[in-house]
């Protein structure tokens, strides 16, 4: 709005200005229309100008104005602030709460298991102020952009990675995320099986055992989520209980299966062939069920009552196991030589699925395959002792 | 008379069954206070155990030492040791040999191994033997202290000691957890 005088100093009534050119200091921060509305580009500061054509009156002492063509420039600065990521939501993965989120914290960590092929992690921002404008600058790095809106995308979650992802307005990084796909591979190897004349049950009772089993050790990837300084902060003892109610062998809780967020743990089923109907008290105590299943929940380990340093290693961080986790099993069978008569057969097929879990936010995951194995231990009673008749330790899971 | 015989006969009889009773109340008592030792609860049986400990009750004691728990059998070893001194050797070097049983669940394995410890110390305590000489031990270290204990045990009761008559663990190290 303009307000002129006259050659004595008298106000004539104001009006708009509508023949002014407008320009920016700097067109890559701000723009600005041919009717003066500016426009954020890019975040920094610029200058917006407007320039007008005006009269400049005077008395030259003659009762008479001279008239004097002049311009008018008014100057006004303009910051261009980024917009700001208010909230993050994620399908198909966990977020991690800054409690749990070690280094630095303004990143958001989200954790997921490996899926199956396809699989994807969808991430949605809120951001403030949201506009079609603003919309229209968002970018992302390290994930797929939706292809309908720019506030979302999406990334893979068929391999172990460690992902960093950024949103970004402009060249302006608005918000960091990490998201972590993990997963544990298992190597077993072989504690061959072995038969022993001794003790069975009781002092006084001596008869057949075999055993036999694995140790594994379990790899965990991505390996930067051991290493790197800014990291879901997965040290140390669980928040929950693993599920499960009691081993169904020793009847010893499954409670305590894990002392720790990463844990290596083992699911078992088992059954008697007990032909010659050998009473449960002649063989190993407790004695086996004539049948028991896998548990139908994926992440109880059934036969993982304890987290026993003999038995596991659950502390991937220990420099000289760094990213690994290692575990053992050596189970065994025995039955009396007091019990059946010559040439009776008796046995116990125990098979198992060794798998690793993590707990994520109070909630447990499974994070690798299940690698199989199964001992069968299978007597025959000869010359009054139970001997070992073929007994099976193979990694699968055939032939229950 | 007549009468007099009949209060005299009415009074011994009351005071038979007041006798046979309290009788009757101390025998319940001592099986009620066993049982607890023995009990299948953990917490029943270790308190009962620190109980019989506090008491000094030799046979309760004794007893515990067959309970499923090793916690508790150790309480009562250690009790037993400093009651009964060379009289419960004979059984602490037996609870030793059948201690070399395997043990389905990790963890009774784990506290088995444990036990070895309690029942060696507490024969060394009682015979001044020096048995344990590694840290860690197995099935042929089992069986040097056997023998060395039932060889300890024999001079004391001036017999010739016989290594052929007494058993051995057979079971190997690797079924039994040891190194």
């Amino acid at each position: 709005m303009q307000k002129d005088r006259d050659c004595y100093g008298n106000y004539f009534a104001e009006y708009a200005i509508y023949n002014a050119s407008w320009d920016s200091s700097d067109w890559n921060v701000a723009s600005v229309s041919y009717n003066g509305m500016a426009s954020g580009l890019d975040v920094g500061g610029a200058t917006i100008t407007a320039t007008w054509d005006t009269e400049f009156s005077f008395d030259n002492g003659s009762d008479t104005c001279d008239v004097i063509q002049s311009s008018t420039t008014q100057n006004a600065g303009m910051i261009v602030q980024p917009p700001s990521v208010t909230n993050v939501v994620s399908q198909g993965a966990t977020r991690i709460s800054v409690s749990n989120t070690l280094g630095n914290t303004t990143i958001t960590h989200f954790v997921t298991p490996k899926g199956a092929a396809s699989s994807q992690v969808t991430l949605t921002v809120t951001i403030s102020p949201n506009t079609q404008q603003i919309r229209n600058r968002i970018s992302w790095e390290g994930a797929v952009e939706s292809t309908t809106n720019p506030l979302q995308a999406t990334i893979s979650k068929d391999t172990a990675k460690k992902q960093v992802v950024k949103i970004k307005y402009g060249n302006v990084i608005l918000k960091e995320f990490r998201v972590w796909v993990v997963w544990a591979s298992i190597a077993p190897a072989e504690l061959s099986i072995r038969y022993d004349d001794a003790i069975v049950i009781e002092p006084n009772v001596t008869g057949g055992i075999i055993s036999g089993g694995y140790s594994f050790v379990h790899t965990i990837q991505p390996i930067e989520i051991f290493t790197d300084e800014d990291i879901p902060k997965f040290k140390g003892s669980n928040l929950n209980a693993p599920p499960g109610m009691n081993h169904p062998v020793t009847g010893e809780s499954l409670a305590f299966g894990a002392n720790k967020k990463w844990d290596n743990s083992r699911q078992t089923r088992g059954k008697r062939i007990n032909p010659f109907n050998i009473s449960q008290a002649d063989t190993s105590q407790p004695p086996l069920p004539n049948l028991f299943n896998f548990p139908t929940d994926e992440v109880e380990g059934n036969d993982d009552a304890n987290a026993l340093p003999i038995e596991e290693n659950n502390d991937p961080y220990d420099p000289n196991k760094l990213g690994k986790l290692t575990g053992l099993d050596r189970p065994f069978s025995g039955i009396a030589h007091r019990a059946g008569a010559s040439n009776d057969t008796y046995e116990e097929h125990l098979q198992f699925r060794e798998f690793s879990r993590l707990e994520i936010e109070g909630v447990w995951y499974k994070i690798s395959t299940y690698c199989l194995w199964k001992l069968h231990t299978k007597f025959k009673k000869v010359n009054g002792k139970w001997i070992n008749n073929g007994s099976v330790l193979e990694l699968n899971n055939d032939v229950f | 008379m007549k009468g007099l015989f009949k209060l005299l006969v009415l009074i011994s009889l009351c005071i038979l069954f007041s006798v046979t009773n309290t009788l009757s109340q101390n025998v319940d008592v001592k099986q009620s206070k066993a049982s607890l030792v023995l009990s299948k609860d953990y917490w029943v049986a270790l308190n009962s155990a620190k109980e019989e400990t506090k008491n000094e009750n030799r046979e309760n004691l004794k007893l515990c030492l067959q309970s499923q728990f090793f916690e508790v059998k150790t309480i009562c070893v250690r009790s037993i040791v400093n009651l009964e001194g060379e009289n419960i050797l004979e059984k602490l070097v037996s609870m030793l040999f059948s201690n070399q049983i395997p043990q389905r669940s990790t963890e009774r394995n784990l506290q088995r191994k444990e036990f070895n410890f309690v029942l060696i110390e507490s024969i060394e305590k009682i015979t001044g033997l020096k048995l344990l000489v590694t840290e860690e031990i197995n099935v042929k270290e089992i069986n040097r202290i056997l023998k060395e204990s039932r060889k300890w045990l024999a001079s004391r009761k001036g017999i010739k000691f016989d290594e052929n008559q007494f058993d051995e663990v057979t079971a190997s190290d690797e079924l039994l957890g040891y190194p």
